[in-house]
């Protein structure tokens, strides 16, 4: 079975593959689709839609949203200090530190008094 | 590689300002939820019929697509100005119902159109059902006979 996507790599995959060519763009087509008539929701459309796929995509890209906001704040919050945090495709880079998650980032921040 | 990034070395990116379109429709009149997880099945879809969450579906999903349409990696300022939570609690609400609708429409088709459902129960043949599940048990009787 393959192993959950980390933060990291959800933030470089939406990167590498831009949002606007990501799928997710045609996901949330399909659901204005749906939703496009008047109270109900368009049954044509659900018949053909997979919603556990729709489903899943939807959690990932909540997911992605709410990293992407975390780092933006704790990068805002670390450059006050002048300290940069970055990504690569598998690490937070912390000055000069790589970290898995940003939990560890954080930890390792507040720690050193930088948060 | 990181150099070619758009948080590397000078790290944030810098946050255009927000399109026109964007801003007038920050902060939607969203309902945080209107579902409930222990609501009854034919509640559910009694509500979303009745409440307009068509239409707040609608703004969730404008407000998604142009979230992650503007530009390719959303913006700072962008996240910042909306609500994740209750833009994610009415996606969460919006497939509770989906899923639900798509297996009271496949019963209804397999009815002949004879089922309904009102704010009370789910109707067949004038007999009163709580869930779904009862109403595929009738059906499995009805197979059975």
């Amino acid at each position: 079975m393959k192993p959950p996507i980390t933060d990291v790599e959800l933030l470089d995959k939406y990167r590498q593959h831009t949002l606007k060519a990501d799928d997710m763009a045609q996901t949330i087509q399909i659901l204005s689709d749906v939703f496009s008539g008047g109270g109900n929701c368009n049954s044509a459309y659900l018949d053909a839609i997979k919603l556990p796929v729709l489903k899943a995509k939807i959690e990932e890209l909540f997911r992605y949203l709410e990293t992407l906001t975390r780092f933006h704040s704790l990068a805002e919050r670390l450059n006050t200090k002048e300290v940069t945090l970055e990504f690569s495709n598998t690490q937070f880079i912390l000055g000069d530190r790589q970290f898995a998650t940003l939990d560890e980032v954080e930890r390792v921040a507040n720690n050193r008094a930088l948060l | 590689m990181l150099n070619n990034n758009p948080y590397s070395q000078n790290t944030i990116p810098p946050t255009p300002p927000l399109p026109k379109q964007m801003v007038s429709t920050l902060y939607p009149p969203l309902r945080s939820s209107v579902l409930v997880k222990s609501m009854p099945e034919y509640e559910i879809l009694y509500r979303w019929h009745n409440t307009n969450c068509s239409h707040d579906t609608r703004i969730t999903l404008d407000l998604l697509s142009q979230t992650l349409g503007t530009y390719e990696v959303p913006a700072q300022r962008t996240l910042e100005s909306i609500n994740l939570n209750v833009i994610k609690q009415h996606m969460d609400d919006m497939i509770t119902y989906l899923v639900l609708y798509q297996r009271f429409l496949a019963l209804w088709n397999q009815l002949d159109a004879k089922l309904e459902y009102t704010n009370e129960a789910f109707v067949l043949d004038g007999h009163k059902f709580a869930t779904l599940d009862e109403v595929e048990r009738v059906i499995a009787n009805r197979a059975l006979l």
